[in-house]
């Protein structure tokens, strides 16, 4: 080794990387997967990392011949070592820049398009084709392109849509039963449909999005100059964006069964607006592509294109907000898992979560660190996402002042009072967006958990403030009026858990297995209203503990049971 | 734990409690004793049986009676075993070690640097660090540099560490890269050059770097008063060493030293989180605590005298064993002093003889083994008392395992 106090030893790679064996006088260049010393006293000769050099090998070969016992190489037998495999070394062979967007060339950009193009060659039965009025759905070549046709011209966008869903259903189903992937141009497309992969189409797109302001990584084989990886994070308004991304059917903005959310831009705009505050016109920064080669798949490419970029950023896109679209699973997804400050912000319906970081720069601020503080990070994320739904509250201005949240056993937390509260006095308000029943079931489980019912199909979904940390009980001290008010029906002393009754808003189906409020009127199965024995329906109905709306269902009922309490 | 705290006895009436649970195998034993002698496997298996539920007890159970474990901060007996190596080797912090010096360093680069340094990526070690340096960067998962040493032709033993050659190869590199350096101190032949470790020191520290010295090969740190080496606030922040050496702790265990709170602490969570040894061995602290606090009073004083006397005595002597031997002084290889016990005899004015030869005719007929042997030097550790009294058998010793190799050698030329 010539300047052996320039090199940089990764042990770690080495040691964690594939190997091979192969004889120690083959050695020379190649990089140790192991260690080789001389004992006494144990000083190594070679550590994973380091490459064989012509001098290691003969320090080896002298020690040997004078006796002195080598650990790591038997070299009285084959001498046989370990070393990383060559593939992995030239893996590692890789070219990775991040550019402005407004530096690449037409023909970079004809090459981004091409590679971004047959990146999607892996499932081309899904991405088949599409459709101009619709440039953003992909289509797959089983599909019944006639019917789909036909489908086109419905007046009803209801039924239009429904019939397209049904079919492109069908098509899915159909492909994912053959799994034959047809050649480009194996079909003839009906007038108005293209191929997904048709090479001046995606050319176009790519060049549209390209032309915002934005940063292109590129991962290119030093040897041959092949594009093998590609990062594409842009910036735009949230109008523009919305209209050119693939955000347009998150679950959690759309009315259930996927219905599209593209035609109703003025709600998902509100949506955007109420969780964190961005209007249409606010610029933003998204993440629109990333890909890799099979070749070169792996944790660690994504988390050096990540770093290059991140390294790229000029300070006035740092403090851009981030919203993107991140694949559920892979190595993309398990780096992107890493980004600080990040929230789920919905689900689109192929299942990829939208991701939401209130700064660009803090989002990557972790990915300019080294790997090892950011395993460490990655892992702290991961704690904190577990502790997240037991432990997650963030005070209202409608919450009361003498009360605080504390671990309350098995119950997870609870909302005990700090002084002594009158009766009637409010405790809490669910505060939160109202949702229509059969959305609700599309919604993340942390806001399911923390709803409560308004009306016979309405909920309010209070996963903000003191409301939804507020246990059940079956012996209660507060209940619920003006549908999501949570009060006290008594006098509560300092020191006492505040609790309400779940059933008094509640009639749906909705079942709690095993109360754990473990008083003496304990019922062990909590479910609506109706479920709850006579004597205690009329005694919460004296003391208007109940929800407004349920009360008036029951009037117009006329429960003979409850009918002279109300 | 600070300097100066009175140090008290670890609390053994545990172990007379538990030892009144053993009088029914005692009783078992005795009735056996009597009434079938004969049969004496049942009478081995009986002995065993209470030898082994009093030594589990030893070993584990004390630990669930306020015993402490072993960390750097608290104020357990553990932690007054602690205070005695903080005062002999002075240090403001120390915590004794499982699996030696090696799991000290592996605590320290995998559990500690992390979060002394999380924005740092790169360790400079020393070249002729040992093995458990390199499983620390390995498992820490660091990217490191080699330090290289330049060996003395003859002597084949490594130059001391200089400032220059560290400080150029820290800035080839970035110097806000490094998280630490990594230095051997003394080397394993015993020399060193403490100037220029303060350098090295005073310009890690203007660079936030944190210097650890692994100090396993050191036998002599601890005697603060009768050494030159400098206080360790003045050459590294954490000093790892192995206090057996000089006997001082049975041979598994280590110590890590260290005057920062920070260093400290961050230590402890390692060893909370799964860092510390697994079969924590009372015993063994109990012995160490009663061999350091004989050292810490004095008493063994007298002891250490005589191994420094024979170590004199054994270097001036040396031309007896053959004039062309002598022992190599720390200016033959630029250094400015080396350790006391550790006697390295140079052999290259002899050229038939290799010194390898002559320690294995040592070894395999005097039953004098040596530390380690190259072509052209031997090194031999003398650190016990004991050397003294057997110095002039030592050298007889020395004298016909050279006269047979020699003859062997002529033999054959």
């Amino acid at each position: 080794m010539n300047n052996p106090e320039l090199e940089i030893v990764e042990s770690w790679n080495a040691f964690s990387a594939p190997t091979e064996q192969i004889t120690l006088s083959e050695a020379v260049g190649r990089v140790a997967a192991s260690t080789i010393r001389q004992y006494p006293p144990g000083i190594p000769e070679i550590i994973p990392g380091m490459r064989y050099t012509p001098q290691i090998l003969n320090n080896l070969e002298t020690a040997h011949k004078s006796g002195i016992e080598i650990i790591g190489v038997n070299m009285s037998g084959k001498r046989n070592v370990e070393v990383v495999e060559t593939g992995q070394q030239e893996r590692h062979n890789l070219d990775i820049k991040t550019f402005d967007a407004k530096e690449l060339s037409d023909l970079v950009i004809n090459e981004i398009a091409d590679f971004f193009r047959l990146g999607f060659s892996g499932a081309p039965y899904f991405h088949f084709a599409f459709h101009e009025s619709d440039p953003l759905q992909s289509l797959p070549h089983t599909l019944d392109y006639a019917a789909y046709t036909v489908s086109l011209g419905l007046s009803d966008s209801e039924k239009r849509k429904t019939c397209q869903e049904t079919l492109r259903e069908i098509g899915y189903q159909k492909a994912m039963s053959t799994q034959s992937a047809p050649g480009e141009n194996s079909t003839n497309l009906p007038k108005g449909f293209h191929l997904w992969t048709d090479k001046e189409i995606c050319r176009k797109q790519i060049r549209d999005r390209i032309s915002d302001e934005g940063y292109v990584t590129l991962v290119r084989d030093v040897k041959t100059d092949k594009l093998l990886g590609l990062l594409h994070a842009r910036m735009g308004s949230l109008e523009r964006l919305f209209q050119s991304e693939e955000w347009s059917d998150p679950l959690l903005f759309s009315q259930y069964q996927n219905r599209a959310l593209r035609d109703n831009p003025e709600r998902f705009f509100k949506k955007v607006d109420y969780h964190f505050g961005l209007k249409p016109y606010d610029q933003l920064m998204t993440i629109s592509a990333q890909i890799l080669h099979p070749d070169i798949q792996g944790g660690d490419i994504f988390y050096k294109m990540m770093r290059s970029m991140a390294e790229e950023v000029r300070p006035e896109h740092a403090a851009l907000p981030l919203l993107s679209e991140i694949p559920p699973h892979g190595t993309a997804h398990t780096l992107n898992t890493a980004l600080n400050d990040r929230l789920v912000f919905g689900v689109l319906k192929n299942d990829h979560p939208v991701v939401f970081c209130s700064q660009m720069s803090q989002a990557l601020f972790l990915i300019t660190r080294p790997k090892s503080y950011w395993n460490s990070a990655l892992r702290q994320q991961i704690k904190k996402a577990r502790e997240y739904r037991t432990k997650y509250y963030e005070t209202l201005p409608t919450d009361n002042e003498n009360v605080s949240v504390r671990p309350n056993g098995q119950m997870g937390l609870g909302v005990f009072a700090t002084g002594n509260i009158p009766g009637n006095s409010r405790i809490a308000i669910f505060t939160g967006e109202k949702y229509q029943s059969e959305t609700a079931l599309g919604l993340p489980e942390i806001m399911r958990d923390h709803a409560i019912q308004i009306g016979q199909k309405e909920y309010v979904f209070g996963y903000k403030g003191l409301a939804h940390r507020l246990c059940h009980s079956c012996n209660p001290n507060c209940g619920i009026r003006n549908l999501t008010e949570i009060f006290t029906i008594r006098d509560v002393l300092a020191g006492e858990e505040l609790t309400w009754d779940y059933r008094c808003s509640e009639n749906s189906n909705w079942v709690l297995e095993n109360c754990l409020c473990a008083c003496e009127r304990c019922t062990g199965k909590v479910a609506n209203f109706e479920s709850l024995p006579p004597e205690i329906k009329a005694e919460y109905l004296s003391k208007s503990m109940v929800s407004e709306w349920i009360v008036q269902t029951l009037s117009e009922n006329q429960d003979p049971s409850t009918s002279s309490a109300v | 734990m600070t300097l100066g705290e009175t140090t008290e006895k670890i609390i053994r009436h545990e172990i007379l409690g538990f030892v009144a649970l053993t009088l029914k195998p005692l009783f078992k034993i005795v009735r056996h004793t009597f009434f079938s002698p004969n049969n004496s496997e049942r009478l081995s298996e009986l002995i065993c049986e209470t030898y082994s539920k009093l030594w589990d007890f030893a070993e584990h159970s004390i630990s669930n009676q306020d015993f402490g474990l072993p960390s750097c901060i608290g104020t357990s007996p553990v932690h007054r075993v602690n205070n005695l190596l903080c005062r002999l080797y002075g240090a403001k912090f120390s915590s004794l070690s499982f699996g030696g010096s090696s799991g000290a360093m592996l605590t320290i680069l995998t559990a500690v640097l992390p979060k002394l340094h999380p924005g740092r990526d790169l360790i400079l070690f020393d070249d002729v660090c040992h093995q458990s340096t390199i499983g620390g960067l390995i498992f820490g998962r660091w990217k490191s540099v080699r330090l290289v040493r330049q060996k003395h032709s003859e002597h084949q033993t490594p130059f001391p560490l200089t400032f220059d050659a560290l400080k150029y190869t820290v800035e080839r590199h970035n110097p806000g890269r490094f998280a630490a350096i990594i230095l051997v101190l003394p080397s394993y032949d015993g020399y060193q050059s403490p100037s220029e470790c303060r350098k090295i020191y005073d310009y890690a520290q203007s660079h936030g770097i944190t210097v650890i010295i692994d100090g396993a090969w050191d036998s002599l740190r601890f005697r603060q008063d009768s050494v030159n080496t400098p206080p360790l606030s003045s050459i590294c922040d954490i000093w790892i060493s192995s206090p057996h050496k000089r006997g001082l702790t049975p041979s598994s265990l280590g110590c890590m030293l260290t005057n920062k709170e920070l260093i400290a602490r961050h230590w402890d969570e390692a060893l909370e989180l799964g860092f510390r040894s697994s079969s924590v061995s009372f015993v063994e602290i109990m012995i160490a605590e009663h061999r350091l606090s004989q050292v810490v009073a004095g008493d063994w004083n007298e002891s250490f005298a005589k191994a420094d006397g024979a170590a004199q005595r054994l270097r001036r002597r040396i031309q007896d064993v053959h004039e062309d031997l002598y022992v190599v002084p720390p200016s033959d290889i630029q250094a400015e002093v080396n350790d006391l016990s550790h006697i390295l005899i140079s052999t290259h004015k002899i050229p038939l003889l290799d010194a390898r030869e002559w320690a294995e005719t040592l070894s395999r007929y005097f039953a004098l083994d040596v530390e380690k042997a190259t072509a052209s030097t031997m090194l031999l550790l003398c650190a016990s008392p004991d050397h003294l009294s057997h110095i002039d058998q030592i050298i007889s010793s020395l004298k016909q395992a050279l006269k047979q190799t020699l003859a062997r050698r002529y033999e054959q030329s």
